[in-house]
This record gives C-alpha cells, structure tokens and sequence, in this order.
C-alpha cells in the first residue's frame, strides 16, 4: 500500500514537470514581471509614508496580480483536457486522482511560491521590524485561504476543459471580485435602500470569493481613524473576516472534493 | 481465455448512444480488428476499454476487472489515441521520455521503443515537424513503453498516405511477430488488416454485428479462405489439387507461386492434403479471403 503511495507521489513529481515545463518561459516572464511591479510600489509606499498599516492594503494587489499568474497553467490544463491530450497521460498510468493534484499544484502552488516568496523575500530586506514582529506573517493564513478558493475554482473549470470560460472566470476571480467586495463593503457602510441591501448580498458573495479582500475592506470600515464612522449599524452585523475566512475555506474543500468526485467518473 | 469482454454495453453522450447493448469477448494472443465505418462505436469501445470512458450500462471487463474502477490496470496496456495529441513543441526523446518515467522506466525503455519504431533520426526533433507517419509511429513507440501485454491501437493509418499506411501496418506486423503482444487495432478501412489480423469485431452503429476468429467467419459466411503456396512445380501441383472436390479455383503466380481458392468448410482437408504433397511444397501459407468481403456478408446478412 505504502510503495502505492509512494509511487504515485512520484506520478504527480514527474507530472508536474511535465505541465510546468510547457508554459514556464511565458510563466517566468509573466511572474517576473509582476514582482518588479510590486518591489516598485513597496519602495514607492516606504519612501513616502513608512508603516505597518499600509501592508494589508498591498497585499490586495498581490491578491489580484496572483490570480491572474494563475491562470497560465489552469488554461494549459483546460486545454489538456479539451484536445484529449488527458488520455495520453492516463494511459501512462497517471490515476485521475493524480492529475488533479497535479491541476493544484500547477495552478496554485507554483504561482504562490513564485509570486509570495519574492515579495515577503524582498519585504524582509527593506523592512525586516515587519516580518520580526509578525504582522504581516499573520496575513499569511489569510492570503492562504484566499489562494485556495481561486485554486480550487480554477481546477474545478479546468477539469471539465473549458478554456474560454476560464479565461472569463478568471477576469472575475482577478479583478471584478476585488473590486465589487470593496464596492459592496463601501455600500452596507454608507449606501441605503436597495444599494444597502445589493450591497449587503454583495458583500457575503464576494466575501467567499475574495476573502482576503474583504478582510482588508472590513477592517477599514469597521476601525476607521477618528473620526469617522459607518453610517448604517447594520454594517456590523456582517460576518467578521474569520467567519467569512471559515466559509470560504469549507467552500472550497467542497469545490475540491467535488472536483474529484466528478473527474473520477468523468469520460475524458 | 478472454482479455476482453463487453457485456450488453450501452454508452450515450448526451442524447446519442455510441455503442448499444454490445456484447462481445476477444482472447489473449490475438490480434482483433474493430471493424466498422466511421461513427461505428469503434472509439466509444476503445476507451471502455482503456477505462477513460464508464459504461451507460452493461459492463466491460479487461483482465476480468472494470477498468474504469481500476486505474492500475492501464499498466498492462499500451495505447494509440484515434487523434495525435501530442504537445507538438515538445521534443520526441524528451516525450518519450517523460512518459516513460510516469511508468517509473528509464532511458533504456526509451532507446527500446525508438529503435523498434525506427525513430532514431528522428529522435531531436520537435513532434509538430513530424510528417503524419512518423507521428504514428511515435504514437505507436509511446504505446509500446513499458512492454505492455495489450496494445489498443485506434484507427493507426487513419488520414495517411498509402506509403505511410503501409509502412504502419508493416511495423504491426513486424511488432506482433517479434513481441508477440496482443492487440486490438481499429479501422474503417474495412480490408487492410487482413493481413495482420486473426479475429474480428463487426460494428456498425453502435451495434455489434458480428465478432470472432477469421477463420470461424469464413467459414460461417462462407467466404473463400485463399492459400499461397509455393512449390518446385506449380503444374503438378496444380494438377494434383484441381482434382479435389473442395478446391474451387487455382490461378499462377509467377515465378513459382499459386493462388488456391478453398472451400470455407474443408479448411484442415486441404492443409493435410497440402501437406501430404510432401517435397513439392516448400511452402503455404493461409492468406485470408478478403475482409471486404466478410463485412458486405455480414451487414448483409443482417439487413
């Protein structure tokens, strides 16, 4: 049983090779790219206004430009699965089970490693009093969980090899997601009527999907500087960011373990 | 005993039934032609076969067990896919190669299938510059790594040249005879595995029409088995055959060749007839009737 396990550990090591090394150039570039991107806003923000409160605020675009870097290997897997290209893999004694840990890693893992590690790598050099006194390690749970639920979405579409679809979920996930939690949490702030209660609904949708997000924006309404407040009490009846964290993470074990369930008994 | 086995198998996609209560069985040490036109079902059985496809109902047993239950099973098995779905900007070695090591084998497996396939020119050379024959071929090398028990070839000359499909067709032939794998190659092209095959599958939208050894078949609908014999006097020994009840036509071809039309039923009389000709014959061989012909009889038959 264990040399089964370890056997197939190995499918997925040599798998993963063989999917990363299709589009790694594009994905290098791409990811490179990125994080200059970002080192430039880090020093820009520290040059300006040095501080800690600024940190959860950078990660939102960390969030945004991560999901995008995603969505390099989940097309090259929807488009696995599409062109039948699968079937080869298969045939090679990859078990299903295999290739969507494979899906993961590709689509999460990877871009995770290349994306968060530079950027925390790079915070520890400029401003290593952050990292020592573990404010921003302890948005790393956080970020985790919304990594998650995009990864889990990501292989969930990919798995059924529908690439375009991919592609417009993924514009969502990167952007539009961010930007209508931020919407949302603004409305149950300070809207009224109907755009309290589209913002509300808004808010406990977007909520699972971009957790980390809605965190940063709850927590900037819910403690604003002296002395503004939310105009509507009924802002405070949301969840609060661990709630909404839980939630989201229990989706996307649902997602994932239905993901599999389904690919098991899918004809590919 | 049975490697495969359909039991009153249906497959739907959607609305469409590819295969409709499909019952058949094919022995080990055989290779089955799958015979059909396109849209038969032929592909629909392949990956039943290979367990990339569940059955609607019925079941399909490889090896005695599902082999969409038992993904260990495909270590025994080798496969053509109908379409070349290679990633075509990688390297043939370099595919070979990776797909060897999912197998957990090495570059010495490499070496083996790119040397029986005849790739070795061709081994640096990105699979998008391939001509289609050499895709197949490639095809055919992936499906050999691991010194399966089973091939499941999919339609293996579809959309080549004559020259190229003969070539793969020789390859099978050549591969059969010196790994003796069983195999299971599919085809529209209802004649061109006569050669190499010795039992078939008749299907023809999704309905199994009639399966067996060739030999059974010819018999059963009476389609001329034809001998090749080659001799040290085709005139005596045409003299001496053309007597015999069962022999219905004899025909020469040179230099020293004939070409004996049998009656389907008197398969082993004519072998011990052949046989007792002794020192004359220096050789026979069973060439087959035409499957073109079986496939007409058959769908014949039925309708």
């Amino acid at each position: 049983m264990r040399r089964s396990h370890v056997a197939g550990v190995k499918r997925i090591y040599v798998f993963s090779n063989i999917v990363i090394s299709k589009r790694l150039l594009a994905f290098l570039v791409v990811a490179s790219l990125l994080n200059l991107g970002l080192i430039y806003m880090i020093l820009l923000s520290k040059l300006s206004s040095p501080g800690t409160s600024q940190e959860s605020i950078f990660f939102v675009f960390v969030v945004g430009l991560y999901r995008v870097l995603m969505l390099n290997y989940a097309t090259t897997i929807a488009r696995e699965v599409k062109s039948s290209e699968i079937q080869l893999y298969l045939a090679h004694t990859l078990r299903r089970l295999e290739y969507v840990a494979t899906a993961l890693i590709a689509i999460g893992l990877l871009p995770l490693i290349t994306q968060l590690a530079p950027y925390l790598a790079f915070l520890g050099v400029i401003e290593p009093s952050l990292l020592l006194r573990g404010e921003t390690l302890s948005l790393v749970p956080l970020l985790l969980v919304d990594f998650t639920i995009c990864a889990s979405i990501y292989t969930l579409v990919a798995s059924r090899g529908r690439d375009t679809l991919l592609v417009i979920i993924g514009v969502v996930m990167a952007l539009l997601s961010i930007l209508i939690t931020l919407l949302s949490i603004f409305m149950v702030a300070y809207g009224s009527g109907i755009l309290l209660t589209i913002g509300y609904l808004g808010s406990l949708i977007t909520g699972i999907l971009a957790p980390y997000t809605y965190s940063v924006a709850y927590n900037l309404y819910a403690h604003p500087p002296y002395p503004y407040q939310p105009q509507n009490p009924d802002f405070y009846t949301l969840p609060s960011p661990t709630t909404m964290s839980i939630i989201s993470l229990t989706t996307s074990i649902f997602v994932l373990v239905a993901t599999i369930l389904w690919f098991k008994r899918r004809d590919v | 005993m049975e490697i495969v086995e359909f039991y009153e198998v249906t497959k739907k996609y959607g609305r469409v039934e590819a295969l409709r209560n499909a019952s058949f069985k094919i022995p080990g040490k055989s290779v089955t032609a799958l015979l059909g036109p396109n849209g038969a079902g032929k592909t629909t059985s392949m990956k039943l076969i290979m367990g990339f496809s569940k059955p609607t109902r019925g079941k399909v047993l490889v090896w005695g067990v599902e082999p969409w239950r038992c993904e260990d099973l495909r270590i025994r098995l080798g496969y053509l896919p109908e379409r070349p779905i290679y990633p075509l900007d990688a390297v043939v070695e370099d595919l070979l190669f990776h797909l060897a090591k999912l197998r957990g084998l090495g570059k010495s497996e490499v070496e083996r299938v790119i040397k029986l396939t005849g790739l070795e020119d061709y081994r640096e050379s990105k699979i998008g510059s391939l001509s289609r024959g050499y895709i197949q071929r490639l095809g055919i090398a992936q499906s050999l790594l691991g010194e399966p028990e089973l091939l499941v070839l999919d339609e293996p000359t579809a959309n080549l040249d004559p020259a190229a499909r003969r070539e793969v067709l020789e390859l099978l032939k050549t591969l059969y005879k010196e790994l003796n794998v069983s195999m299971i190659i599919s085809s529209h092209i209802i004649p061109e595995l006569q050669e190499i095959a010795d039992y078939a599958v008749f299907i023809d939208r999704g309905v199994i029409l009639d399966y067996g050894s060739l030999e059974d078949l010819w018999r059963k609908y009476r389609v001329e088995p034809l001998f090749i014999i080659e001799t040290l006097d085709p005139g005596r020994v045409a003299k001496q055959l053309v007597e015999k009840p069962f022999v219905n036509a004899i025909r020469k071809l040179p230099p020293s060749k004939l070409e004996v039309l049998i009656d389907p039923e008197n398969y082993k009389t004519f072998e011990k007839t052949v046989s007792e000709l002794g020192e004359l014959v220096l050789n026979y061989e069973f060439k087959s009737a035409n499957l073109g012909d079986l496939y007409e009889k058959i769908t014949r038959g039925r309708g």
